[in-house]
């Protein structure tokens, strides 16, 4: 089976690498490099050489880009949601090529904006970390829908590392999580959290402004309201940490405060003890 | 409902200002772009009815709380409550009649001991909290305490040594202090009683006009009072009374001869035979006569009197003829015996010739009993010097200066004689040939201030052609010329005298009270050189003035535009010359000096030395009271002023080494007239004053326990307030919980 690091155990699969497997006769569509130039001079048949495949982890790393990302309190020093999103995902896809995993980047709002498939060649880093510094949070969101859309265009299981806030329907978000689950996914969400959204410190009077929808306003007063905002949130959050827990996710909760490589650590470590 | 303050009520705008700043707070919001607006949306949905109420509850309550509290200052009275009687606290004005007609002695009593019984019980009965005014009305009116007390007692023990037998009673004026009084008092339920014997005298004083403004006085009152008359008249008809005392005007000296004209007034109407009127003197009795006085006529007595010693003679007159009311058989009177006046002569043309010299006349016509070597003591003490005798001894001396045709003085002698007249000194000027005008003008008057007016040339002549004046006949406003206004010495006496020469002296500007005609006099007299203090006292046919005068400093001046002798008229040789110089000097001499005959309420007023000035001075006053008085300096002399002369009576200022000094305090005799209005007229004068009658204390009670007054509620509102803040307090920390 895939692990985190790097392989250590065989795998089933066949895939490209230094010990030889067996030879099968070729097919229509196999590469031509791959086939065996000496037996087809012994045997005068086209052979192809099959190579045992070290075991690697295939990690798809999945972006939440939607506006409500885009949220920068006077805590975070200056770090949006987004920021810290995409800071988050460049340190694990050099961690996972580090560890000559296979790394590939989707993002979304509220459609798949990009796949690029995992690589785990350590260049495919420069594809992912380009494609990631061109990102700017906008457009709704619209979660579950984009992970069933996904479903089917992830086709060999692995990992996928979510990194999003989550704000949606949560019974949609996790049909759509027990889908991946059921094509045989192991998932890791990092959630991503603002420390105005955790504790709402706001006083006066307030007009709030939706990051995803500018036309949606709410004024009001944070005296009289933040009680059941607070309220509120500690419920979303229980039901998301319930759902996560029925399906085996494992949800990590990120503040923005927090260094990202502090909070990628303690889960890494973790996740070590628990293996 | 009306309002004890009603410009605080003004405060209850004050209600905007929680609204202004809840409206100031909506409108300075901040806005925010925020990501989980999906947590938001639901908290609003579900909370947002429940916010808004709780936002206007809490307005509601801020708003409620600056406006009741200008509410509550306002002091709300609702006048549709009716209190039990002594249940709440009330505020009562009495005006007590204590002028010397509430005396008269009736069948029950005297009226002003029932009057105090009504103000005793009354008193009493005022219940917890109350606060009360006592207004005595005689004289003039004023509160037996400075302000309202709260405590009856004091009142009460009080009223045992009430001061009656004042002046009388001004019910307008009376009315007036009571309504200002009770305006500024501090329960709701206010009373304004009057308790007199209402005379027809004080009512008839009594105009429509001040009626109408006690009315509107009351009226704009936030609380009107209440207001009680309660008649004390009692039964008493008959008085008779000392309507007047006449003393002769002139100053009296040590073995003079005084007459006193007592005019007696029977004020009943049956006639009294035998009234018995005595005359004492420093406490002796000096004198009795019987006179018959008829109803409602006046009968007269005369009586001599000559003073053995100099000083301050009490003079006291009584009458008895069983009358009712006994305060105004008395009358008091004080007479200031002088020792001598001393009046040094500058003689300016001596001669060894009898009747030849300048002052010869005069000093016959000052000390006539002494040059006739008659029994009878003059006066005035003179001496007489010549121009180079005058010095710093003989000014001190004397206490007035007669320059008979002087030429001139050198300057140190003028300066001398500036400083005598300024200290309080009489100067009299006579003219002559001798008198060198040019220094007249611009020393003596220009810069010494000392001739009344400046000499413009010489009237008439001595030949026999020229055409000489008379004195107009005329009404003397001066005290001292008023013996000859009327009687024997009239002015025809002395408008027979020939004046055949007079120097002519610039007409002085007419002095008036009238403050614009004084400043347009001012500057007249700024124009024409002349002096605006002087005035003419006598005036020839010609139109010159003859006898001017004018105040300097202290002291006066006087001034003769024509000769002392016979050289230029033949005024000496006349009988009435006589009078007229003694009474020229004994005014000038007294000028000045402070009346020792009051009446009620007028200062007393006492001059001494300037060394006694801050030294400590024992003022008896009338019902064995006594004063400490301190003199205050004033210039070269220091005064005793002392206002509260309301009582009739004798004052008296002792001093440890001088003997005493009286002063006589007397009332208008507008009382003596016992009569007093009936019921009916009782009633209308009640009906136009808005007022309830009633017969006495007890009855005041029974009328006040039936009217309805209004309670204040300005404690229930405080208490709403109080209770407003808690809730304000209590909700503001229930609903804004989540702060912390």
């Amino acid at each position: 089976m895939e692990g985190f690091c790097n392989g250590l155990h065989k795998s089933p699969h066949k895939g490209f690498s230094v010990e030889f497997k067996e030879h099968r006769q070729y097919v229509h569509g196999d590469e031509i490099r791959t086939i065996d130039w000496k037996l087809f001079g012994k045997t005068d048949r086209l052979y192809i050489r099959e190579y045992e495949d070290e075991t690697n982890l295939r990690c798809n790393i999945l972006l939440d880009k939607s506006g409500s990302m885009g949220y920068c309190g006077s805590r975070a020093g200056g770090v949006s949601k987004h920021d810290y999103a995409v800071r988050l995902a460049a340190c694990l896809g050099h961690l996972m090529l580090a560890q000559q995993d296979a790394v590939g980047l989707i993002h979304f709002d509220d459609a798949v904006r990009r796949i690029i498939p995992p690589r785990s060649k350590p260049t495919h880093l420069t594809a992912i970390v380009n494609e990631l510094s061109g990102l700017k949070a906008e457009r709704e969101t619209e979660l579950s829908s984009v992970f069933h859309q996904l479903v089917p265009k992830i086709p060999r299981r692995g990992l996928l590392v979510i990194i999003s806030d989550l704000f949606g329907n949560i019974e949609e978000l996790m049909k759509a999580l027990a889908h991946f689950r059921h094509a045989k996914h192991e998932i890791v969400i990092f959630q991503i959290w603002d420390p105005d959204e955790l504790d709402f410190p706001f006083k006066q009077w307030t007009q709030f402004q939706s990051l995803e929808q500018k036309s949606h306003r709410r004024l009001i007063d944070p005296a009289h309201l933040g009680k059941a905002y607070l309220k509120n949130l500690a419920t979303f959050r229980e039901a998301l940490t319930a759902g996560c827990h029925r399906n085996r996710i494992d949800l990590v909760p990120v503040v923005t405060d927090r260094p990202y490589a502090e909070a990628l650590a303690s889960y890494l470590a973790t996740r070590r003890r628990l293996r | 409902m009306s309002f004890l303050n009603v410009a605080l009520l003004g405060g209850l705008a004050a209600f905007a200002i929680p609204l202004i700043i809840h409206l100031l707070n909506r409108s300075k919001f901040k806005t925010l772009d925020w990501g989980a607006m999906h947590l938001l949306d639901s908290v609003v949905a579900n909370n947002s009815r429940r916010v808004r109420l709780e936002q206007l509850l809490l307005l509601l309550i801020r708003c409620a709380i600056p406006a009741l509290l200008a509410f509550c200052l306002a002091r709300p009275v609702l006048t549709g409550w009716q209190s039990l009687p002594g249940d709440a606290p009330a505020s009562t004005v009495i005006l007590l009649d204590n002028s010397y007609s509430m005396d008269a002695i009736g069948a029950s009593g005297t009226r002003i001991a029932e009057a105090v019984d009504d103000t005793r019980l009354i008193v009493d009965s005022s219940g917890k909290g109350s606060d009360t005014s006592v207004i005595l009305t005689g004289g003039s009116p004023a509160p037996m305490f400075d302000t309202p007390v709260f405590d009856s007692k004091s009142i009460t023990d009080q009223l045992p040594f009430l001061d009656s037998g004042r002046g009388a009673t001004s019910l307008a004026d009376s009315l007036e202090l009571g309504a200002s009084v009770v305006s500024a008092m501090a329960n709701s339920r206010r009373n304004l009683i009057l308790i007199s014997d209402f005379q027809r005298s004080d009512v008839d004083a009594l105009t429509p006009a001040a009626i109408e403004r006690f009315r509107q006085q009351i009226d704009s009152q936030a609380v009107p009072p209440s207001i009680t008359l309660i008649q004390r008249s009692g039964d008493a008809e008959q008085n008779i009374a000392i309507e007047d005392v006449q003393l002769s005007t002139r100053a009296l000296g040590v073995g003079q001869q005084l007459k006193v004209r007592v005019r007696v007034k029977n004020y009943g109407v049956s006639d009294v035979p035998e009234a018995r009127l005595q005359f004492i003197v420093d406490d002796r009795l000096v004198g009795v006569t019987e006179l018959a006085v008829a109803g409602d006529a006046t009968a007269q007595a005369l009586f001599v009197h000559k003073f053995d010693a100099a000083g301050s003679h009490v003079l006291k007159f009584e009458v008895d003829a069983g009358d009712d009311l006994k305060t105004d058989n008395q009358y008091l009177a004080v007479v200031d015996v002088i020792d001598s006046i001393e009046v040094l002569m500058i003689d300016g043309d001596p001669s060894r010739k009898p009747m030849e010299s300048e002052t010869d006349f005069l000093a016959v016509a000052l000390t006539p009993f002494s040059l006739g070597q008659m029994p009878l003591a003059d006066l005035v003490e003179t001496r007489i010097v010549k121009t180079d005798e005058v010095d710093q001894q003989t000014l001190e001396w004397a206490r007035v200066v007669i320059m008979a045709n002087v030429a001139k003085l050198d300057d140190e002698r003028t300066a001398k004689l500036q400083d005598f007249v300024q200290r309080g000194g009489g100067l009299i000027v006579f003219t002559g040939n001798k008198v060198d005008v040019d220094w007249y003008n611009r020393v003596l008057h220009q810069q010494r201030g000392l001739f009344p007016l400046p000499i413009q040339g010489i009237g008439g002549g001595l030949d026999d052609g020229d055409r000489g004046a008379r004195i107009v006949a005329q009404h003397f406003d001066h005290p001292a010329l008023q013996i000859f206004n009327s009687g024997n010495s009239g002015s025809s006496e002395l408008a027979q005298a020939d004046i055949a020469q007079w120097y002519v002296l610039t007409k002085p500007a007419s002095t008036s009270d009238n403050r614009i005609q004084a400043v347009s006099n001012k500057a007249k007299a700024d124009a024409s050189g002349t002096d605006p203090q002087a005035s003419t006292l006598i005036r020839l046919d010609s139109g010159d003035p003859l006898w001017v005068e004018k105040p300097v400093g202290k002291g006066f001046v006087m001034a003769c535009a024509t000769t002392a002798d016979a050289d230029w008229n033949n005024l000496p040789l006349r009988p009435v010359f006589l009078p007229l110089v003694q009474q020229l000097v004994t005014s000038i001499a007294t000028r000045g000096v402070p009346a020792s005959n009051l009446t009620a309420g007028e200062t007393l007023v006492a001059l001494y030395d300037a060394a006694a000035a801050d030294t400590t001075q024992v003022l008896s006053l009338p019902g064995n009271k006594q004063r400490s008085l301190r003199p205050v300096a004033d210039q070269q002399r220091s005064v005793i002023r002392f206002a509260g002369t309301n009582q009739p009576g004798l004052y008296t200022l002792t001093q440890p080494d001088a003997p005493p000094r009286h002063f006589a305090v007397e009332i208008d005799r507008g009382e003596s007239k016992l009569e007093t209005i009936d019921a009916e007229q009782l009633q209308t004068l009640a009906d136009a004053l808005g007022a309830d009658v009633v017969t006495d204390g007890a009855a005041f009670l029974a009328l006040d326990s039936s009217r309805r007054h209004g309670r204040e509620i300005w404690r229930l509102v405080l208490f709403a307030l109080l209770g407003l803040l808690f809730v304000e307090l209590f909700f503001q920390q229930r609903f804004s919980r989540v702060r912390q």
